[in-house]
């Protein structure tokens, strides 16, 4: 340290320069305080951080109340807060599906018309537009589906009342003098005695064993075995053979013959040769004399069907834009365009906001939710990469 | 869910005023409706003043909310849960009746396909479970219970009446009306429709290229 520093040291640690400092240091730690923001979320990975903030319902003492209403509005969420609405893994969003309208798509059961022309599987809340191709096929194609948050609530009520003029008294006691006098009991005999001796006694013993080869080929009782030369060779001259009738006594001649079939089975086998020649392989190539060839210079057919909604979320009573863009995106022209969108029962068609780009007629009728089912049936057949539009608009009920 | 406020919005028969109860006490800000963010599980007590034809009268319900909605992203303040306390309920609970009244989120396929202006709801017997119910019909939300119980000190209840006060997050009440589109009348859809620009493939078709069966004549379709 130079002399000039060790004479300055005692004129910065004077008094006033002390009070200097403490005043400096309070005022730059109270500027770090109130420059923290006001709003910060929870944990990340939470849903919904902007409602995931401290409590600022917690009353204020008095006269610390905004005026006009005491409301704390939420600061507004920073980038860092906007995070996707959270949904249970491996379940398709959006989520929960209660809260959510839906309007498009196939669900269920996949919708099909048959050759008369009805209609199968077309479920609430499903869009799907159906053509018919050159080749006399009848396609269905559903658009995608669009979700709208949309949740209402409904109440079950129980009023219930307390009666307070009822009064049930307990009873004190029990009064029973009269109890059992007498037990009478009537003893049934524990057990019996036989006394006549067994004049006879009959038996009967099962044979001990019994193993036979009977295969699928059963051998019959009622046919003798006339067609064989010698009728029967010695080893045949078995009962079971003869007739089909197992017989005690032959039991060890038929263990004997059994034994020797069984010498007999297994790997040995008739063997035939012809002439000593080994046979050989032959292949023959057989062609038809005429060969159909059906060539179709045309393409798949493929209608895409496209849906979209104007806003993605709508309290009771808002009024929704739907529009449906299908597109010919194949290799054939195609015909009998039929657009079909059964709605929610939650969503009302405005009447008469209907409109179609392309020449259709549109007829409605209720479904068995009290909604309507709407259909375009578009009036002329529609070439390859020739497309249109039908909107109409909804009332959210 | 533990710490998320959940948006509640309590509605009052047009001249009631209603308030929260924070801190031991009632809060002095009375308004109608309320719109707040509420704990899951905890109880809510609330004050109903100025109920029409019964002025001078109180009512204290509690409010439970059992379960919460994950609406999108910034729009929770906008779809909150909706309790209503009708001039019906309010006077039954004056009379000494106790009202239970469970608050549920319709199924989408089976709600009625009315346009309710107030919010729908059904009566069960004397013997019958309204949170059951309320479970058949979707996903119960809330519990509103209502009595003639007031509190002894009316400015002082305590915080055993109050069920300890939890806190809440008051949140201001959107105009809706305001935010109403207006339906457009038909002529102008259509002439807006008809003069969109159009892709260039979609040229109206007037002949069909021989095909095997007349596509283009249209037949009855049934459903």
């Amino acid at each position: 340290m130079s002399a000039a520093e060790q004479y300055a040291w005692p004129t910065l640690l004077s008094p006033w320069w002390r009070m200097a400092l403490v005043a400096a240091s309070t005022l730059i730690l109270c500027s770090c305080k109130g420059s923290l923001p006001a709003h910060h979320s929870g944990a990340p990975g939470q849903p919904h951080a902007e409602m995931m903030a401290p409590p600022q319902g917690m009353l204020p003492p008095p006269g610390a109340m905004p005026p006009g209403g005491g409301y704390y509005p939420p600061a507004p969420p920073l980038a860092s807060e906007i995070i996707e609405p959270w949904g249970p893994p491996g379940i398709a969003g959006p989520w929960p599906r209660d809260e959510y309208l839906r309007d498009g798509g196939d669900h269920g059961l996949p919708t099909h018309v048959n050759p008369d022309w009805l209609v199968f599987g077309l479920d609430v809340e499903d869009t799907v537009a159906h053509y018919d191709t050159v080749d006399g096929r009848t396609v269905v194609e559903p658009s995608n589906p669009v979700h709208i948050y949309a949740p209402r609530f409904g109440a079950v009520r129980h009023v219930s009342a307390v009666v307070v003029d009822d009064q049930i008294d307990q009873l004190s006691g029990i009064d029973a003098p009269n109890g059992p006098i007498n037990i009478e009991t009537l003893q049934i005999p524990a057990g019996s005695l036989q006394r006549e001796q067994l004049a006879t006694d009959i038996g009967s013993r099962n044979a001990g064993a019994y193993w036979t080869r009977q295969g699928n080929g059963a051998i019959s009782l009622a046919v003798l075995p006339f067609e064989f030369q010698d009728k029967l060779l010695p080893f045949e001259d078995l009962g079971i053979v003869r007739y089909g009738i197992f017989e005690q006594t032959e039991h060890a001649r038929l263990a004997a013959g059994i034994e020797a079939a069984i010498v007999w089975t297994g790997d040995q086998a008739v063997q035939i040769v012809l002439d000593r020649q080994q046979a050989a392989e032959a292949v023959t190539e057989q062609s038809a004399g005429t060969l159909y060839v059906v060539d179709d210079s045309r393409g798949p057919a493929k209608l895409r069907v496209v849906k979209i909604a104007s806003k993605l979320e709508a309290l009771p009573g808002e009024l929704i834009d739907f529009t449906i863009r299908f597109d010919n995106v194949g290799d054939q022209t195609i015909g009998n365009v039929t657009v079909l969108d059964n709605l929610s029962p939650r969503l009302e068609y405005v009447e008469g906001s209907q409109q179609s780009s392309v020449p259709a007629d549109f007829v409605s009728e209720r479904n068995e939710v009290g909604s309507l089912v709407l259909r375009w049936e578009v009036t002329d057949p529609m070439e390859r990469g020739a497309g249109g539009v039908v909107r109409f608009q909804c009332r959210v009920r | 869910m533990p710490g998320y406020f959940q948006p509640v919005e309590i509605k009052a028969p047009q001249g009631a005023l209603i308030s929260l109860a924070a801190e031991g006490r009632f809060d002095p800000v009375l308004s109608n409706p309320v719109l707040a963010g509420m704990l899951i599980a905890p109880v809510y007590r609330l004050r109903v003043t100025n109920i029409p034809l019964n002025e001078g009268f109180e009512v204290y319900p509690t409010l439970e909310v059992i379960d919460r909605t994950y609406p999108p992203e910034g729009q929770a303040a906008r779809f909150p849960i909706v309790v209503e306390l009708t001039q019906e309920d309010l006077e039954l609970a004056l009379s000494g009746r106790f009202v239970t009244r469970v608050i549920y989120l319709e199924e989408p396929l089976g709600a009625l396909p009315i346009l309710e202006t107030d919010q729908r709801w059904f009566d069960v017997g004397p013997g019958d479970d309204p949170l059951r119910r309320a479970d058949e019909l979707g996903r119960p939300v809330a519990i509103l219970r209502m009595g003639s119980r007031v509190p002894d000190d009316a400015q002082n209840p305590g915080l055993e009446f109050l069920y300890g006060s939890p806190p809440f997050w008051k949140l201001p009440v959107a105009d809706d009306a305001a935010n109403e589109p207006a339906e457009r009348p038909v002529d102008d859809r259509q002439s807006s429709l008809d003069d969109s620009p159009r892709r260039e493939n979609d040229r109206q078709v007037t002949y069909y290229d021989a095909p095997p069966q007349s596509l283009g004549e249209r037949r009855q379709v049934r459903r």
